[in-house]
């Protein structure tokens, strides 16, 4: 489904991916771990269009999508929700929520995926007509993932889900991606909590200074000697 | 590589670059002051003289505008400020124009403490703002105060010279440009110059480097502010009549737009670039009706396409050229 | 003109309640404009200079619709408004599209400057046309209304009161409950969310700058019969729509309803107490002790960029 290959991006003149690449198969939960700095966070930007790619090509679904600008990447049916959300604060969560559904047109479309975010995320039924910026943390975080699936993605991209989240809410937001990953949602997950999102996730990506160093299993990854050392031994 | 300073000529090469006149700039006013010589047309002399006037002015909005990054959308206000100070002066007190023009430059370089003052808490357009009403407050005042000023029927404004050639304006504000450039250029290239700038790209990262911001602030406005009011007294005295019209804002957009075209933060760019448009709007007495239209479209074509303006492209022309002499 | 007419209006009445109607009526047109100027600003970060020549877009418009191909005063004006919203779609694709491709950290002020070239070169450009030439119409409605007793008020200024407060609720209504509307409140929120959702921004700032392009030209069509139409009829306007803008907080819409007829009373009064040259010094004087004591205006803006350029 989504294929990238030897990515290289970056911001002007800093260059942070030099060779990256991965694949997610349909219905498949991948997580991309490593440490802060290791391109993460920019192997998604590429991903979805906010940065241009400076060699290696990204396909989804076949096509060649290196690029393009991110709404149109959107348009083909990937949704990424960023480390700091980018909610419209000003706005109701109800409005923010149908904003996610931007591209679709059908009102009765709509409504249907606007029932299944609440029945996902009760919470946010409830406060549909606050604004965004008057909510929790745990609760934006899942106002934005809401509006990441309106748009009823093929592919969901999330960095960091649980960044700054007390406990029960990081639980909350990691039960409600697996009930999600249950439904066939196809997921590429960044986190910096490894143990948590390996149990999680079908397979894992270790990336180290711009680089895959490391790739397979979830099992295979946690038993892997290099990232006991070097993650879960930490912790 | 060392290389001991011997040769006189090279010693006074490197006093006059300090003053940051070039081989090049020399020989432009060189040029300029032999023109009289050669020729003999009045009116060409006359049109040299007001491009230099505008450029001078560019050069002083350009010191506000390229440095500390605020545009002074006023300033025209403020041109003509200096304007009426040196003519009321002279002709309801009778005094010497000359006392006039410098009073011109004390009233409103006052004014211009005085707006960097009312603009120290504001930021970004929020200055711009600023001051383009407290220019307007002044060409309001100007009309508003007819018995002084005799509002649009104008103020007649005595001659600074008793002899009417053009040559000796010519003359004189070709000296008064190339000490204001000398002037301008010192405090641009010095520690003060430094704090205009570090202003100018990031307010708060300079503040917090331990660069205060208020007294350059207020500085700089003040000495831009200066600047144009003493231009603007000249002015007064060259025309020989003012209305308050001078003070309209499509005046201070013509200089911004020669300040802008001539490359921000460069402040020569706008002298070149109203040696430029000015004797060709003239010359041509078709293109005058056009003369506004060039003026807009050239400031928004810069603005999209070359920011840099005249000096960004003379910079990158005499970069090539020395590449491609350096080469064998 | 304009003013004179008002001069005898005072002669004849010097009325408290007069003052008022005058300054409502005058604000009716301040809040239209400068909800089409906080609109740019804050969904492009565009300060708009050049927004009084679309409001000049619209008079012409709208007096060669009325009086040269003989439309009806509805149809005049609406067919202005439409064609001031192309003239803007048309503008930002020209001018502002290639700005933003080529311009990112120095975008307020180059922007800024581009809509002061933009408005020197259209003025001179509708000069160029038309010449200097008033182009006006005595009325587009041959009645007046009797707002109080012995109180008559020409139904041009009504209806275009009416006019502008329509198209303000209309446009609230667009922003607030439709697709687009809630796209372009999305964009002045938040840029890059905007994007992830799918929404186009280069459409929706085409978009945005169409609709303040047409509020203005609606201004100015709706108004004809006051102030006609000749090259620097915009001046005005976009003074006192700046004046709005900036005593409200630039880019507050809401604001900007309320502070048109602020700054339209103020000046009515400003007018009957202290004439014509005055007015403008105690305009601008109280500009500059609001901009002095509250510089993001008195309600405040959301609008964080302006700040940081």
């Amino acid at each position: 489904m989504l294929e990238v290959n030897h990515l290289q991006a970056g911001y002007d003149y800093l260059q942070v991916l030099w060779d990256v690449s991965l694949s997610v198969q349909p219905g498949e939960f991948v997580a991309l771990i490593g440490p802060n700095g290791a391109g993460k966070t920019t192997t998604l930007r590429a991903i979805a269009g906010l940065i241009a790619p400076q060699a290696g090509t990204i396909a989804f679904e076949g096509r060649s999508i290196g690029g393009w600008p991110a709404h149109h990447i959107h348009r083909l049916g990937i949704s990424f929700i960023t480390e700091d959300l980018n909610l419209f604060e000003g706005m109701s969560v109800g409005d923010n929520l149908y904003l996610g559904a931007y591209s679709h047109r059908d009102s009765r479309h709509i409504r249907a995926r606007l029932q299944m975010v609440y029945e996902l995320f009760p919470i946010l039924a409830e406060r549909k007509r606050q604004l965004a910026g008057t909510l929790s943390g745990g609760e934006r975080r899942m106002l934005a993932i809401g509006r990441g699936l309106m748009s009823q993605p093929k592919l969901l991209m999330i960095d960091e889900p649980s960044l700054g989240l007390a406990p029960k809410a990081v639980r909350s937001v990691f039960a409600a991606l697996e009930a999600l990953h249950r439904q066939g949602a196809t997921i590429l997950l960044v986190e910096q909590n490894v143990n948590q999102t390996l149990s999680l996730a079908d397979r894992g990506y270790v990336m180290e200074h711009g680089r895959v160093a490391l790739q397979g299993a979830s099992a295979e990854l946690l038993q892997h000697e290099y990232l006991k050392d070097t993650y879960l031994g930490a912790r | 590589m060392e290389r001991k300073v011997t040769s006189p000529l090279l010693t006074a090469r490197l006093w006059l670059s300090s003053l940051g006149l070039s081989p090049e700039i020399l020989a432009c006013i060189l040029g300029l002051a032999l023109v009289p010589a050669f020729v003999r047309e009045a009116y060409i002399v006359r049109l040299l003289a007001v491009s230099l006037l505008f450029g001078a002015l560019a050069m002083a909005f350009d010191f506000t505008g390229g440095f500390i990054n605020a545009v002074n959308f006023g300033f025209a206000g403020f041109v003509g400020l200096g304007a009426y100070t040196s003519a009321l002066i002279t002709v309801r007190l009778g005094v010497n124009p000359w006392i006039g023009l410098i009073a011109a430059a004390l009233v409103t370089g006052l004014v211009g403490m005085f707006t960097g003052a009312l603009t120290l808490p504001l930021r970004g357009i929020y200055v711009s703002l600023m001051s383009w009403f407290v220019g307007m407050a002044l060409m309001a005042l100007a009309n508003a105060m007819v018995d002084l000023t005799r509002g649009a029927r104008g103020l007649i404004v005595p001659p600074l010279f008793e002899s009417a050639s053009t040559v000796t304006h010519l003359y004189f504000l070709l000296g008064l440009t190339v000490l204001l450039y000398i002037g301008l250029r010192l405090i641009i290239r010095s520690r003060v110059g430094l704090a205009f700038r570090a202003i100018g790209q990031n307010y708060d990262a300079a503040r917090a480097s331990g660069v205060n911001p208020t007294l350059y602030k207020v500085l700089n406005f003040t000495l831009s502010s200066a600047a144009a009011g003493l231009l603007g007294g000249y002015y007064g005295h060259f025309v020989g009549i003012l209305t308050p019209d001078l003070m309209d804002t499509w005046h201070t957009m013509e200089v911004m737009a020669l300040a802008y075209i001539g490359g921000a933060g460069s402040l020569l760019g706008g002298v070149f670039a109203a040696f430029l448009f000015i004797p060709l709007f003239d010359s041509l007495k078709s293109l005058m009706e056009y003369r506004l239209i060039i003026y807009g479209l050239s400031l928004v074509l810069i603005m999209i396409f070359y920011p840099a303006g005249l000096a960004g492209l003379y910079q990158v022309v005499k970069t090539k050229l020395e590449f491609r002499k350096r080469k064998p | 003109m304009d003013l004179a007419m008002l001069q005898n209006f005072f002669d004849l009445n010097a009325d408290v309640i007069q003052v008022a109607l005058t300054g409502t009526l005058r604000g009716g047109l301040y809040a239209l404009m400068a909800v089409g100027l906080a609109l740019v600003f804050g969904v492009m970060n565009i300060c708009h200079f050049a927004h009084g020549e679309f409001y000049v877009i619209g008079a012409y418009a709208a007096y060669f619709a009325h009086v040269v191909f003989g439309l009806d005063p509805i149809l005049s004006i609406a067919s202005a408004a439409m064609l001031s919203f192309l003239a803007g779609a048309v503008a930002e694709k020209i001018f502002f599209l290639p700005l933003r491709r080529r311009s990112k950290n120095e975008w307020v002020i180059n922007a800024f400057l581009l809509t002061a070239g933009l408005s020197v070169a259209l003025q001179s450009l509708f000069k160029l046309i038309w010449g200097v030439r008033y182009r006006g119409i005595t009325q587009y409605w041959k009645t007046t209304f009797e707002v109080l007793p012995g109180m008559a008020v020409a139904a041009d200024r009504i209806v275009a009161l009416g006019i502008a407060l329509g198209a303000i609720f209309l446009l609230w209504l667009f922003l607030q409950k439709t697709r687009l509307g809630r796209a372009i409140r999305a964009v002045s929120q938040d840029e890059r969310g905007a994007m992830l959702v799918g929404i186009d921004l280069d459409q929706i700032y085409m978009l945005t700058f169409a609709l303040g392009s047409m509020l203005a030209g609606l201004g100015g069509a709706s108004l004809l019969s006051l102030t006609p139409a000749y090259p620097f009829a915009g001046n005005k306007p976009l003074i006192s729509s700046w004046f709005v803008v900036t005593i409200v907080g630039l880019g507050n819409v809401s604001g900007a309803v309320l502070g048109g007829f602020i700054v339209g009373i103020f000046e009515s009064v400003a007018y009957f107490a202290l004439g014509q040259g005055w007015q403008d010094v105690a305009s601008l004087g109280m500009l500059i002790l609001l901009l002095l004591f509250k510089p993001t205006g008195l309600f405040g803006t959301q609008i964080k960029s302006v700040w940081e350029r």
